[in-house]
């Protein structure tokens, strides 16, 4: 089986990994496939008729699919096309021959190589454990459009570019990497630009000569975040991983990342750039393949009809217990194992299944009234292997000690983790190919009533729940009654609800913060002490906020100790002041105040001077090119001027700080600490102002 | 129609036809309220083709003088342009007799995004708008649109419009202006009422005294005095 698919002269390579490299084998009668359905007046004998004759058609024809998991097989037109390229042309010229939704098409966004071993039945999976080589060229250097110098598998080769490329050239012969781990995809056409500058013509980096270019960069929007997705470039017969540009490769490791290709049959160069979404989406499409259900190219379907009173219900979110604000002492946190996948499974949410007609009037959803039907849907049956598989792996984990063993199974353990977190959320996603609304909310509502009743049986057994959120509760005894012990009440609750309750963890104490300008409490942010380790748990609080400085980060952290060692307010503040201390004096390493932001639109878009568009100013007069989606990384020099002096960039090396600016963040990180205290900004510069009249009074009187 | 009390504010009655509402968008809950209105005057039930979250229920829920109310809103939210567009081809099996009123806000909004190339986007407002054209001619019922903007992009719905209405915000609070309609500006102020939200709710209040007194007696209704 191949495990790297290449479009090259119309042709397609397929290269199946031998024991010394890798050879391909050349397919030039692909053609891939698209399907077409017809609505409302239109004709699929006219349409058969128009494209039987179009130059990109190579064959249509009428065939029995189903254009959707909820309906039975009805005629179809597939159409064969001569080329990748003619599958979005001709897609966009047929929806354009018709009233819109007349005509509906299929099977059209696939990516390149997922596509080709979708509708050839192939599975990508490597046949022999495969070499990677890791290469960088520094931005500076790509930057200078000079190659100098790079890193082959962590050594250092330097000198004119001639030689590097020389260098590297022998490099990448003697070894015959399968996999290319590039520190940016830009390396790719820095080193052929090179290779051509110095008439280095024999130079390749592929197993073939040329590379391609298959997406140029682009910035998107997703979940109301702007993302920078860098260009993406191709050499024949090795896979190529761009180390900025891969979740799975980052998130989990090579193991974790052949674990996925097996699951979603996407290519391994293909999986290390896809996004959850792109995996859980392609794992859907060959559960449709296999029930001979077409893909469709748009979302034309559309939810049912509901009351204002049924949306009312079901626009309530995700589940949370008001957090009791406040200091907690010995408290314990209990988490159901993935709830969502899990709710999916056991109650049968799916799609297709879900207000189905054969079971209309069955209140199935608690609050909602829908019903679900009783056959099984096919989204179960995706995602059941993926929990238990994982269920495994956690068990071995548990049992064995064999270092390699261990590593494989976390990363593919982990790989998962990430497509069950996601599974839900994607349900709700309005550009998911298989998400339906009702399914979203159809699971928050079960979600609501499992942890309802969770917290009633907890109370019936003698604890007192102090937070719950999603798929955790946080407990303590309540004083004077009797407990029964969580190691039985986890049980119990596993039994009734079918889902399995975990102790997951012993704080000594655990502190829920409030909202900044309320005496409500916020949802994620809490801080506290693991028992009987030396570990802190820090949610949604400054210093675990990627904009953080590190100055800020360290000392919240340890006012938070100090806090465990006195459980007293002033304890925290004169920690607090010692800090306040160091920053005044001026001394500070300026690296340790650096600001990490992330540009969120193009620089001429922001209409408000902040510190931000100071920084991307800088960046810009610096030639530095930042765009939305990237870091920017200053230093606040002056927080009370408007222009690009207000910031100083991290690489800039100034050494002055705004003292001020770093007093304020300060007091802030302080505020998080001692707020679950009652104590509030105002509360610590006033005990601050005191400290200081007292010394001023003492230095007065002595 | 008349039970109401006689010094109760107006609302603009909406006929058969399209109506286009103009509403300054500081103007939260106008169309909520209108909607509201209608079908507590009238009995069937309102269908409501949703874009871009304004069935938000906070709204309707805040304004309505009776949770019962909001059972005889139907409402499918569109997520995508292609939902948007479907949710209208099967409007006319989803109207039935028994409806009283359809409303699409933000009619355009889906019509604008870069999901589509720019002749798909022309395309499929045109072909919405000959929808609800159709809708219209088929069925005798009041058909409620607000629109993102006022361009050319637009300029095939506002061809299907046959009265237009304005929301615009007075110092006093929000008053609707049509072509044969002026509504004054409700004298139930007072410097007691702070936002627009708060404003609908007593205006429907007053205007439909039963059914708020039915579900909420301890508020007291301004026209009861």
């Amino acid at each position: 089986m191949p495990f790297k698919i290449d479009y090259r002269d119309g042709d397609v390579l397929e290269w199946t990994l031998t024991d010394d490299g890798a050879e391909y084998v050349r397919n030039s009668s692909y053609t891939p496939t698209l399907y077409v359905s017809v609505h409302g007046r239109a004709d699929l004998v006219d349409l058969y008729g128009t494209l039987r004759d179009h130059p990109d058609v190579v064959h249509a024809r009428t065939v029995e699919k189903r254009i959707g998991f909820r309906y039975d097989s009805e005629s179809v037109l597939r159409v064969d096309v001569t080329s990748l390229d003619a599958v979005t042309t001709l897609a966009h010229e047929i929806s354009g021959w018709a009233k819109p939704g007349d005509y509906r098409l299929y099977n059209v966004d696939f990516s390149r190589e997922f596509r080709y071993c979708l509708e050839r039945d192939l599975s990508p999976i490597p046949e022999r454990e495969l070499s990677v080589m890791e290469l960088a060229v520094d931005e500076s250097v790509l930057a200078a459009d000079c190659l100098t110098k790079l890193l082959v598998d962590e050594e250092r080769l330097s000198g004119d570019p001639e030689a590097v490329l020389a260098k590297l050239s022998q490099r990448v012969t003697d070894t015959d990497p399968d996999v290319l781990m590039l520190n940016t995809s830009e390396v790719v056409p820095a080193l052929y630009q090179a290779a051509e500058s110095c008439d280095f013509d024999e130079f390749q980096l592929g197993r073939l000569p040329e590379w391609q270019q298959l997406a140029g960069e682009s910035t998107y929007a997703s979940y109301g975040r702007v993302g920078h997705s860098p260009a993406r470039f191709n050499v024949p017969g090795r896979a190529i991983v761009d180390r900025s540009n891969t979740f799975f490769w980052s998130q989990s490791n090579l193991d974790g990342c052949i674990d996925l290709v097996e699951r979603s049959g996407k290519p391994l160069q293909e999986l290390a750039w896809a996004s959850i979404g792109t995996i859980l989406t392609a794992m859907q499409i060959r559960e449709a393949r296999r029930r001979n259900v077409l893909v469709p190219w748009h979302s034309w379907r559309h939810e049912q009809l509901k009351t204002m009173r049924q949306l009312h219900e079901a626009d309530r979110g995700g589940f949370t217990f008001a957090p009791d604000v406040g200091l907690h002492e010995d408290v314990h946190e209990l988490d159901f194992s993935s709830l969502y996948p899990n709710i999916i499974v056991s109650r049968n949410v799916s799609p297709e299944k879900i207000r189905c007609e054969c079971h209309a009037g069955r209140e199935d959803v608690p609050g909602l009234g829908y019903c679900i039907c009783d056959e099984r849907g096919y989204l179960p049956d995706v995602l059941e292997p993926l929990i238990t598989d994982r269920e495994t792996m956690k068990t071995e984990l548990r049992e064995t000690d064999d270092a390699e063993r261990i590593v494989e199974l976390e990363g593919r353990s982990s790989a998962i983790k990430w497509i069950l977190v996601s599974c839900f959320g994607y349900q709700g996603f309005s550009n998911a190919k298989f998400g339906r609304i009702e399914c979203h909310e159809a699971i928050n509502a079960f979600a609501r009533e499992i942890l309802l009743d969770t917290k009633e049986t907890l109370e019936a057994n003698g604890w007192r729940v102090v937070h719950g959120i999603v798929d955790s509760v946080w407990v303590t005894a309540v004083e004077g009654e009797e407990q029964t012990p969580l190691a039985e009440i986890t049980e119990i609750v596993t039994a009734d609800v079918g889902i399995r309750l975990e102790y997951e963890a012993h704080y000594d104490w655990i502190a829920f913060v409030p909202l900044r300008n309320s005496e409500a409490g916020a949802l994620t942010k809490y801080f506290g002490k693991v028992a009987a380790e030396d570990d802190y748990k820090y949610r949604g609080i400054e210093c675990r906020q990627r904009s953080t400085p590190q100055f800020i980060a360290t000392a919240q952290k340890d006012m938070i100790e100090a806090l465990d060692e006195h459980r007293d307010v002033k304890a925290v503040c004169e920690q607090l002041k010692r800090w306040l201390q160091r920053l005044q004096a001026g001394t500070l390493d300026v690296s340790e105040l650096v600001i990490t932001n992330r540009v969120s639109k193009p620089l001429d878009e922001y209409t408000r001077t902040t510190r931000n568009v100071a920084a991307l100013e800088r960046a810009e007069t610096r030639g530095l090119c930042r765009n939305p989606g990237q870091n920017v990384d200053y230093v606040v020099v002056d927080d009370s001027k408007q222009t690009a002096d207000r910031v100083a960039l991290a690489t800039e090396g100034v050494e002055e700080y705004d003292i001020e600016f770093y007093r304020k963040q300060l007091i802030r990180a302080a505020e998080s600490v001692l707020s679950p205290l009652g104590w509030r900004e105002a509360d610590i510069t006033q005990y601050l102002a005191d400290y200081k009249d007292i010394s001023l009074q003492t230095f007065g009187e002595g | 129609m008349s039970h109401r009390p006689s010094n109760s504010p107006e609302l603009p009655t909406l006929d058969a036809g399209v109506t286009l509402l103009e509403a300054d968008q500081r103007a939260t809950g106008a169309l909520q309220s209108l909607v509201l209105d209608h079908i507590l005057l009238e009995n069937g039930p309102a269908v409501w083709v949703d874009a871009k979250g304004h069935g938000t229920t906070q709204t309707l829920a805040q304004v309505a003088p009776s949770m019962r109310t909001l059972d005889r809103v139907h409402i499918a939210r569109a997520f995508t342009p292609w939902q948007h567009q479907s949710l209208l081809r099967d409007l006319t099996e989803t109207v039935d007799e028994q409806t009283s009123l359809v409303v699409l806000p933000s009619f355009d909004a889906f019509y604008r995004t870069d999901d589509l190339r720019r002749g798909e986007r022309k395309r499929m407002l045109e072909a919405g708008a000959r929808l609800i054209g159709t809708l219209a001619a088929d069925y005798e019922i009041p058909i409620l649109v607000t629109q993102c903007r006022t361009d050319v992009l637009t300029a095939p719905l506002r061809a299907k419009v046959d009265a237009v209405v304005a929301c615009e915000l007075t110092k006093f609070g929000p008053r609707f202006v049509g072509d044969e309609f002026e509504s004054l500006v409700y004298p139930i102020g007072d410097g007691l009422v702070q936002t627009t939200i708060a404003f609908w709710q007593r205006v429907l209040e007053t205007r439909h005294p039963a059914i708020a007194a039915a579900t909420k007696p301890e508020v007291s209704t301004v026209g009861s005095h």
